[in-house]
């Protein structure tokens, strides 16, 4: 028990060692201060050791009372450097530094930290930060060099994709994702030289491309091998054991293309054929296929403007009364008003192709929701007739959602289940379910089309049946059995109280046939065509309805 | 805990490699910042052609130019016609709602962000920035123009609305991106009372007015609204924009007081409030903007 042991002791840090040694001379002068020079070097070296980690939520220790100011003013000041390095490391600019007063001399030190961010900023725009790999933007880059370093020889760019990444991530949680994307950065990594590059291009996507291979066989079998090994790799979960499922995509230098961001786009191209048909394969470009897709995609950007800027309005065709030639109703038909889109048809592929239709089938409900509730006085008793896409929203919850006034709408709205939804048996339930809430009637669209089937007809029973165009065109000139097959159809809904649409009337011919049939009611050209304001028939049509109602009513009733 | 300044710098960077989006064009709110400039030579025809290419915003500027508040007798159908009857600055104030309000929308933020209470207190906030920045920087003002240039106010009230309104942004986006530590702060927060800075700094070593600062800054907004933002918190480490940062905090920590009568200001707020600044001149000023704001409404926005 000494004071030199005790001071041998401070001065090398073991402070605990130290004030033992001082607390045992308790007697001897000075030892008291001594003991509470030990405490304070003690208690600021925690303090420093959280510092320098970073952890500015610690205080000065109380016991250095003494220049707590001083560690204050150190303290704020470490704080202000550490928020500025990190704005600045994400680009913000780092105000002047100017009263940093006693830290200068650690100054240079921390502007060469600030550079070292700032290099890392570069690198990680360059990186994925997961992975290291280079990100798609170097991976042209580079791709451009290599090619114009070896022009002559053959190279190959395989696209891979992680098909079982997602189950992965949704069963075993992230952090064994995590394990299943440093496994295939693992195996990719082992056909690294210097003349293969690799990128992760997406969460679920990596890219390689090796250059120098003297012929296509050769450059196609580097794209197979890797294939074979990636696909031959099982990883060790904590309960499972996963295997890697990959789809590649393969584009060839210079068979393919010249330019590396078309190499690139083929072999996405091709990797996305393979995910969509044949999950797990690998499929060399196609440029037949890509040509056939090309179309599609170059107007993706233009339905996202559609959606976005809700291009849309509805242009209004009467359903006219075959009994006295007064509008029943009009169908609200859906048209863009940009010139990108020959026909809502052609929107509609487009929408379904993108996985957009519940959005645009929201958009429509939406928009004719609106209309309707501005439009409704002037309305009276006629019916709006709309199609509703998908029957996605063909649910009391989402139309309540729509409009305040839903309910009033809904009494003059028609819904047309189309004849390309395709969900039979939740179809029914919801509509039954839907017609116990509202007030809105349910027609069937373009019948005898595709699903618009007599299924549909018996499991639905709808208020209003519209007939396709393709019993209507050329009626008068039909088979006998078309018509008697017509007429039994005519039979049966009028004994079920279903009102009956002849679509697509188009000559004067036609429209008498079918009120000779006895239809209800009839939509078509020879009426009137699509519009956007709400039309009446001329007088001189009402008055030809009449006169063939009149003609026909003796044998129809 | 051990590496929290690379963890947070990694967090920013990802933040900012894919930043959230504007339902408009990224030039429009620097644009505009330039216009309103005094001397600015920026053309507002292209604050209009920017305007025109957000059908949202365009339709937002015209109801807004068209509805009581300019009482006109005619209808203003143009977006030139509507600027100019709002004026610019009304005009960068509904942007940036507009921006907010699609944005704060759009986030998928977890169920427990309460979204209405989010909103009171930023446009209490705002609010109550806008009649400190009044007080302070008054011709008599604790940090108006007789103030040595150090304690000067440069922020002029709009902007100090504007600061209020997007003091909190950072907590949407932490909430958005990482709503795992988000939960984690909120719920450290409530167990031991902690102000959700102090729950920030106790989880990660970082808080959501650097967060925040560093996406406005990502939006390209101007260092006089960024730099408060960034340090509302921690006013104490500002060398640049002082008054400001003190103000956006006293603000912040007043917006939480009840606004029934002329307060008592606490000790959070005196700590931050200018020197020279008379309490009571500032406690009676909020009181009366609350009053008004009451008065008026302040749920212009909600649409």
């Amino acid at each position: 028990m000494d004071i030199e042991t005790g001071l041998d002791n401070l001065l090398q840090g073991r402070f605990d060692a130290a004030l033992a040694e001082f607390e045992g001379c308790g007697q001897q002068p000075g030892a008291q201060k001594l003991c509470e020079l030990a405490r304070v070097c003690a208690d600021l070296s925690a303090y420093a050791a959280a510092l320098a980690e970073g952890d500015f939520s610690v205080r000065p220790p109380r016991s250095c009372r003494n220049f707590s100011s001083h560690l204050e003013s150190l303290h704020a000041k470490l704080k202000r450097l550490a928020r500025q390095l990190l704005l600045f490391s994400a680009g913000y600019p780092v105000p002047a530094i100017e009263d940093m007063g006693d830290l200068s001399e650690g100054l240079n030190f921390l502007i060469n930290q600030a550079h070292t961010c700032k290099k890392q900023v570069e690198h990680d725009q360059n990186h994925d930060v997961e992975t290291g790999l280079m990100n798609r933007k170097a991976f042209v880059r580079g791709l451009r060099e290599a090619l114009q370093m070896q022009p002559g020889k053959f190279g190959v760019l395989f696209s891979c994709g992680l098909d079982n990444l997602k189950y992965v991530n949704d069963t075993h949680g992230y952090d064994c994702g995590d394990m299943y994307i440093s496994k295939v950065v693992e195996v990719l990594r082992m056909c690294e030289n210097e003349s293969v590059l690799l990128a992760r291009t997406a969460g679920n996507e990596f890219a390689v491309y090796a250059h120098g291979f003297d012929s296509e066989e050769s450059a196609m079998r580097f794209a197979q091998d890797n294939r074979k090994t990636l696909l031959n790799t099982t990883i060790d979960l904590p309960n499972e054991m996963v295997r890697i499922r990959a789809s590649l995509g393969v584009a060839v230098y210079p068979s393919d293309a010249m330019t590396g961001d078309v190499l690139m786009n083929y072999a996405s191209h091709a990797m996305f054929e393979v995910q969509n048909f044949n999950r797990g394969t690998l499929m060399r470009f196609n440029p037949e296929i890509y040509r056939a897709k090309a179309n599609i995609l170059s107007r993706q950007e233009r339905l996202d403007e559609l959606l976005e800027g809700q291009l849309i309005r509805f242009a209004f065709q009467p359903i006219v009364s075959l009994k006295d030639g007064s509008i029943y109703g009009y169908e609200a038909l859906m048209r863009s008003t940009t010139p990108h889109f020959a026909s809502p048809l052609d929107m509609l592929q487009l929408a379904e192709a993108q996985s957009k239709l519940p959005q645009l089938e929201h958009l429509t409900f939406r928009m004719i929701f609106d209309w309707m509730g501005e439009h409704l006085a002037s309305l009276g008793s006629k019916k709006i007739f709309f199609n509703a896409i998908s029957a996605q929203y063909l649910d009391v919850n989402e139309l309540r959602s729509l409009h305040p006034c839903y309910e009033e709408i809904s009494r003059n709205m028609v819904f047309e289940i189309i004849e390309t939804a395709t969900s039979e048996d939740g179809l029914a339930r919801k509509i039954r379910e839907l017609r116990s809430q509202v007030a809105a009637f349910i027609a069937i669209d373009d019948f005898g089309c595709a699903h618009s089937n007599a299924l549909r007809l018996l499991n639905i029973s709808p208020e209003i049946l519209k007939i396709d165009s393709f019993f209507i065109r050329s009626i008068h000139k039909a088979p006998a059995a078309k018509k008697e097959f017509l007429s039994n159809i005519l039979v049966y809904c009028r004994s079920k109280g279903i009102l009956t649409v002849a679509e697509g009337v188009e000559t004067h011919e036609e429209l008498a046939s079918v009120i000779a049939m006895g239809f209800d009611l009839a939509q078509g050209f020879y009426l009137a065509r699509p519009n956007f304001a709400l039309q009446d028939l001329a007088p001189a049509q009402v008055e030809e309805i009449s006169v063939l109602a009149a003609a026909f009513g003796a044998s129809s009733d | 805990m051990m590496q929290t300044q690379k963890e947070s710098r990694l967090f920013l960077q990802k933040l900012l490699q894919n930043p959230p989006m504007l339902p408009f064009d990224p030039k429009l709110l620097p644009l505009l910042f330039a216009v309103t400039q005094d001397g600015s030579n920026a053309s507002v025809k292209t604050v209009v052609a920017l305007i025109e290419q957000s059908p949202r915003l365009a339709t937002r500027v015209l109801a807004v130019a068209n509805s009581a508040a300019y009482g006109l007798e005619f209808k203003v159908s143009t977006l030139q016609r509507a600027i100019n009857i709002m004026g610019l600055r009304e005009v960068r104030l509904l942007v940036l709602m507009v921006g907010m309000s699609s944005f704060i929308r759009e986030a998928q933020l977890p169920k427990a962000f309460d979204t209405n209470k989010f909103w009171n207190h930023l446009l209490s906030v705002a609010n109550i920035s806008r009649a400190l920045a009044n007080v302070f920087g008054g011709t008599d003002g604790a940090c108006g123009p007789d103030a040595s240039p150090d304690e000067r106010l440069v922020m002029v009230p709009d902007e100090a609305y504007i600061a209020g309104l997007l003091h909190d942004v950072g907590k949407v986006f932490l909430a958005a991106t990482r709503p795992d530590i988000w939960e984690k702060i909120v719920e450290m927060e409530q167990a031991a009372d902690m102000d959700m800075f102090e729950a920030e700094h106790a989880e990660w070593g970082m808080d959501h007015a650097l967060i925040g600062a560093a996406v406005l800054h990502h939006w390209k907004l101007p260092l006089v609204l960024t730099e408060p933002i960034n340090l509302h918190h921690s006013p104490e480490l500002a060398t640049s924009f002082k008054m400001e940062a003190r103000l956006l905090a006293v603000a912040n920590c007043l917006a939480r007081y009840s606004h029934d009568t002329p307060a008592t200001l606490g000790d959070d707020v005196l700590e931050y409030l200018p020197h020279g600044c008379d309490p009571e001149t500032v406690s009676a000023a909020v009181f009366q903007s609350m009053a008004n704001a009451q008065r008026t409404g302040i749920a212009e926005l909600n649409a």
